[in-house]
């Protein structure tokens, strides 16, 4: 078989069958939980800064339309914090189609605007994540080429390598960073205050700690991209990742940030180990 | 059918050597970040697709810091970062303490690093704006801002203070 001729059968598959549907669906609720939970404990502070801060959100032929939202949550917070809510409730519960993914990305896109003087990183991430998504719609009728079906598939492996890029450019800095590689990094976090959840046990603050904390953070964020097309190191992985953004959520106190990551992270578990996963619990049910 | 097989064919094409153009655009940023100043096209992918690095050495390396004192019946209370205390202050709740002290941040952020004169006037009014809606000055006569930067230059421990700001609070 040539070249031309495999990748003439990729695609033909890539038409025929949307891949890991199930997982697919477990990401796509999760994150719509997400930004459900994002925009629950942003409420309260959001209308604080909304009454302090005033924002300037572009106003042009384009961005005067989509960022329509973000201009009103300027102006009644509780009135678009309100309506978002019932928004994502909805999307939570009903089947979704293109024009609820369009807005549930529209609406992450406000949010990214609307937030950004409390905002992190994970606010892009989850943008870009809703924007992929608007093609995770799997087509209604099962058989036959679809070009629906090569979308779906094109836009789930955009939301993997999403993750795997994000990883990669975060390891690639690190390696290069002398502060990092001798595990000083968190020596300088708690000089400079402000970065670490004042509760995390003094116990693990120290040299050696540090150390192997800055050495498992480089680890996982280089090898991440590299090994989770194995099968076989899949699983470890995506426990290892995991475990990773909880200790950062408890370390370091940023539990929106670290939210989204395990949400992305879910879209590497194949349909087969959720039936796995649950399988056991349904039989004892 | 066999003309709708060929044209689905391309397409397929198309979106596989579309992965690969975005897969080799995600690596050069991530192996050289310094070339997304090239093209617009690198720019975006910089912004959007290769999120990060987060926890740089730079950011991490030091922090802005709001101490706050207040003048209740003439006399001066010791300057206190009430937004790290408040989020170390297990009675009161840890995400809007979290929030407000993100918000207070970006703030103060904006006054260091404001260009324009009247850009820096109107974060300045917001910092003020915000402390005022704190129930902990409600008392006060004025109130004295000062934001200190803590962290290491060059590999040595410090603090350096950015601007002092002194306003009546009534």
């Amino acid at each position: 078989m040539n070249v031309q001729q495999k990748v003439g059968a990729v695609v033909e598959a890539a038409l025929r069958r949307p891949l890991q549907p199930l997982s697919t669906l477990v990401f796509y609720r999760a994150l719509t939980a997400a930004v459900l939970l994002r925009v629950l404990l942003a409420w309260r502070s959001q209308a604080m800064i909304a009454g302090v801060h005033e924002f300037r959100i572009p106003d042009g032929r384009i961005s005067g339309p989509l960022l329509w939202p973000a201009r009103f949550a300027a102006h009644h917070p509780h009135a678009f914090f309100l309506a978002v809510v019932v928004f994502l409730l909805v999307h939570l519960f009903l089947r979704c189609n293109y024009i609820t993914a369009i807005l549930f990305s529209l609406l992450a896109f406000n949010l990214l605007i609307f937030t950004i003087p409390s905002g992190d990183g994970g606010d892009v991430l989850t943008f870009m994540l809703s924007l992929w998504a608007i093609f995770l719609i799997p087509a209604k009728s099962k058989s036959g080429l679809r070009p629906q079906t090569l979308l779906y598939n094109a836009a789930r492996i955009g939301c993997m390598l999403q993750f795997v890029f994000l990883y990669a450019a975060s390891g690639a800095d690190k390696i290069k960073s002398n502060v990092w590689t001798t595990g000083k990094a968190f020596d300088y976090m708690r000089y400079a205050g402000g970065m670490l959840n004042p509760d995390f046990p003094s116990f693990l603050a120290t040299p050696l700690w540090d150390f192997a904390f800055s050495w498992s953070a480089i680890l996982l964020e280089t090898l991440f991209g590299v090994l989770i097309w194995f099968r076989s190191c899949q699983p470890t992985l995506i426990f290892m990742a995991i475990a990773f953004h909880l200790g950062i959520w408890w370390m370091m106190d940023l539990g929106d940030f670290s939210r989204i990551m395990i949400v992305a992270v879910l879209i590497f578990i194949r349909d087969d180990q959720y039936a796995g996963m649950f399988r056991p619990a349904l039989l004892s049910a | 059918m066999r003309d709708r097989r060929t044209i689905f064919s391309v397409f397929g094409t198309l979106i596989c050597l579309a992965i690969a153009v975005h897969v080799l655009l995600a690596l050069i940023i991530i192996i050289s970040p310094e070339t997304s100043r090239v093209s617009p096209a690198l720019k975006f992918y910089r912004r959007f697709v290769v999120l990060g690095p987060f926890f740089q050495q730079p950011r991490i390396g030091s922090k802005s810091h709001l101490m706050v004192s207040q003048q209740v019946n003439g006399t001066w209370s010791v300057p206190t970062d009430y937004a790290c205390e408040d989020v170390a202050n297990p009675h009161l709740s840890k995400n809007l303490a979290l929030q407000r002290r993100a918000f207070e941040v970006f703030l103060t952020e904006s006054v260091n690093h404001s260009r324009r004169e009247a850009d820096r006037t109107r974060a300045l009014n917001e910092l003020k704006m915000y402390l005022r809606t704190q129930e902990r000055f409600r008392n006060a006569d004025s109130i004295n801002m000062v934001s200190i930067r803590r962290g290491f230059s060059d590999g040595v421990a410090g603090v350096d203070t950015v601007f002092q700001f002194r306003f009546r609070n009534r």
